[in-house]
């Protein structure tokens, strides 16, 4: 084969993967970029300071250069949004980092040590897992007050023992494979072995996991904000957001509440599609 | 049977023993003086101070404090509320019925819409089955915490159809008035998961031999249906009843909150935001005692309609 020949199946494999994706892959991940471009930048975006107080503006309706309208102190929506998109994905990408490197990790010792430590982790891992996040949450709000850190470090606990099941089932497959076996032989250090060989190899599979997790993660988060339990006001956030609109929302006006809370949805519906996709292109289903 | 129900009450016993000593453990693990927290920062009487002190026997070590909050827990007293100044037990009292109905009546909602929808889907098949797996997979990523608030705003706000917060005057009819968007809200994402779970069931059994060689047979389709596919097929739904279980208990916190409805999901929330040892510990309690108790409801029912499992366990 020529080189224009290998470069021609080159181009139709890579064609051929990335269209794996679909269209509802594409529109997801334009989706996501835009979020995540806004959480950067949205602090720039801002047509208005988010935190600027005017009580006479106070849940007025969309009128020209506001064009979402004032909250209940009469803040402007827009800029709130924007800015908001930081806190609230801030937590998340901090959940799905802790949790994803523990858990890695944890299922990976248990899938190389087997025997008595693989039986003591995956029993620990199955009682952890069956105890909701929002009780961890709760109980750990109770000690230390509520704040952002706090609903993390919960539902960290909560998200760890989930990933490492699910990883640990792949890892033990792989560390069965004969190249582990050449590599002992060759005296290679487990170390060296784990980390250089099995770890690059389960990677598709622990990014994919962690974008659907990202997902999970502005939702239950987004919620324990919405609850009082997350971003404490005044700091703007989608979650609390969701929870300060709600006396306008019943007063006839919704704007403040939806808004915040399409943004929550369509975050968490555009990471769970892209990790799904992903999943499939790679093969680690 | 004896034997297995045993196991099983041993089992949730450990549960809920194990999950209430975590939870005590939190309030020494908790930074600064137990006392302090558990007066939520107020300034306190010294005769108080003392009776909290001998309350939670914070003299004593810590084994014998967390027993004999148990034993006060059997006899009716779950201690004082810092943050509501009552009696817990008044206080949690008063909030059970209201969440045992919102969680019982979702619960009807979730089986109705979500088995009809999962059984016509995997039935029938075709243009029913895209639809309504589309809308399943659709409902099942809107949280409570959000639908609530669009449930509110349409068929309350909009249209006027039905009361938007609250739980009502306490009449049978605006009791049901009120419960319909809780109930729906808290219900939806586990509708689609029981929708999803009896289509993808209900189709696995109708490809099964036994169901082919019963039409073969001549045996009229509706009893096919009956009697081979939803008896076997509907038991999966049985086993995912845990889960489900758990999801409502949970939801019940969002719900209540945006419906402002008083049970005991707003109550533990109010409580954890106000530091309020005593409450978070006691509803904690209610909580996993219900879902040990409905766990143990569920493995018996499945004990009585599966003869595998009875063979298996006997």
């Amino acid at each position: 084969m020529s080189v224009a020949q290998v470069a021609a199946v080159v181009r139709t494999r890579r064609r051929s993967r990335l269209s794996h994706l679909g269209v509802v892959g594409w529109i997801a991940l334009a989706v996501i970029v835009l979020f995540v471009f806004v959480a950067a930048f949205g602090a720039a975006l801002a047509p208005y300071d988010p935190d600027a107080i005017d009580i006479a503006y106070s849940n007025v309706g969309p009128i020209p250069g506001h064009p979402l309208g004032f909250d209940e102190l009469g803040r402007d929506l827009l800029s709130r949004l924007l800015v908001g998109a930081r806190s609230s994905f801030v937590g998340p990408l901090a959940l799905v980092a802790v949790s994803t490197i523990i858990g890695t990790a944890l299922a990976l010792l248990a899938a190389w040590r087997r025997g008595w430590t693989d039986a003591t982790l995956s029993a620990g891992f199955d009682i952890a897992f069956a105890f909701p996040g929002l009780l961890l949450a709760i109980v750990l709000a109770t000690m230390f007050g509520s704040s952002l850190p706090v609903a993390v470090l919960a539902l960290a606990l909560a998200y760890t023992p989930g990933l490492a099941r699910l990883l640990r089932a792949t890892a033990l497959r792989e560390t069965g494979m004969e190249y582990v076996k050449a590599f002992r032989v060759m005296g290679y250090s487990d170390f060296r072995i784990v980390v250089r060989h099995v770890l690059p190899n389960l990677m598709p599979f622990i990014i994919a996991q962690a974008i659907v997790m990202f997902g999970f993660a502005t939702i239950d988060l987004g919620g324990l904000s919405f609850l009082g339990l997350g971003v404490q006001p005044p700091t703007a956030d989608w979650g609390v957001m969701v929870a300060a609109g709600a006396p306008a929302l019943l007063q006839g006006y919704p704007m403040q509440t939806l808004v915040a809370g399409t943004c929550l949805v369509l975050a968490a519906v555009s990471f769970g599609i892209l990790g799904d996709r992903l999943a499939r292109m790679w093969g680690v289903e | 049977m004896k034997s297995f129900l045993g196991r099983r009450a041993l089992l949730g016993l450990v549960t809920i023993v194990a999950t209430t000593f975590l939870v005590h453990i939190a309030l020494y693990l908790a930074p600064g003086d137990p006392i302090d927290f558990l007066t939520a920062g107020k300034p306190t009487a010294p005769e108080r101070l003392e009776a909290l002190r001998a309350q939670y026997h914070l003299d004593d070590p810590f084994l014998t404090r967390y027993f004999s909050w148990l034993g006060g827990v059997f006899q009716g007293d779950l201690g004082q509320s810092a943050a509501f100044n009552t009696d817990v037990w008044t206080l949690v009292a008063s909030r059970v019925p209201t969440t045992i109905l919102l969680v019982s009546s979702s619960f009807i909602v979730i089986m109705v819409f979500g088995l009809t929808l999962g059984i016509v889907s995997g039935l029938r098949g075709g243009a029913i089955d895209t639809m309504s797996m589309a809308t399943a997979t659709i409902l099942s990523a809107i949280p409570a915490f959000v639908s609530s608030f669009l449930l509110i705003n349409v068929f309350a706000l909009q249209l006027g159809w039905l009361p938007a917060i609250g739980i009502g005057n306490g009449t049978p009819i605006d009791t049901v008035q009120h419960l319909v968007l809780p109930s729906i809200a808290l219900a939806l994402a586990a509708a689609a998961f029981v929708a999803r779970t009896a289509r993808a069931s209900v189709r696995t059994e109708l490809g099964r031999d036994h169901v082919a060689t019963a039409t073969v047979r001549g045996i009229p389709r509706r009893l096919v249906i009956s009697r081979h596919v939803l008896r076997n097929g509907l038991l999966p739904i049985l086993s995912i009843a845990g889960l489900l279980l758990a999801g409502l208990i949970v939801g019940t916190a969002f719900v209540e909150q945006a419906f402002a409805i008083e049970g005991l999901g707003r109550l533990l929330v109010t409580a954890a935001r106000q530091q309020d040892f005593a409450v978070v510990q006691a509803v904690t309690l209610i909580l996993v005692v219900a879902f040990v108790v409905m766990n143990i409801v569920v493995d018996i029912l499945y004990w009585f309609l599966d003869p595998r499992v009875r063979s298996d366990t006997a």
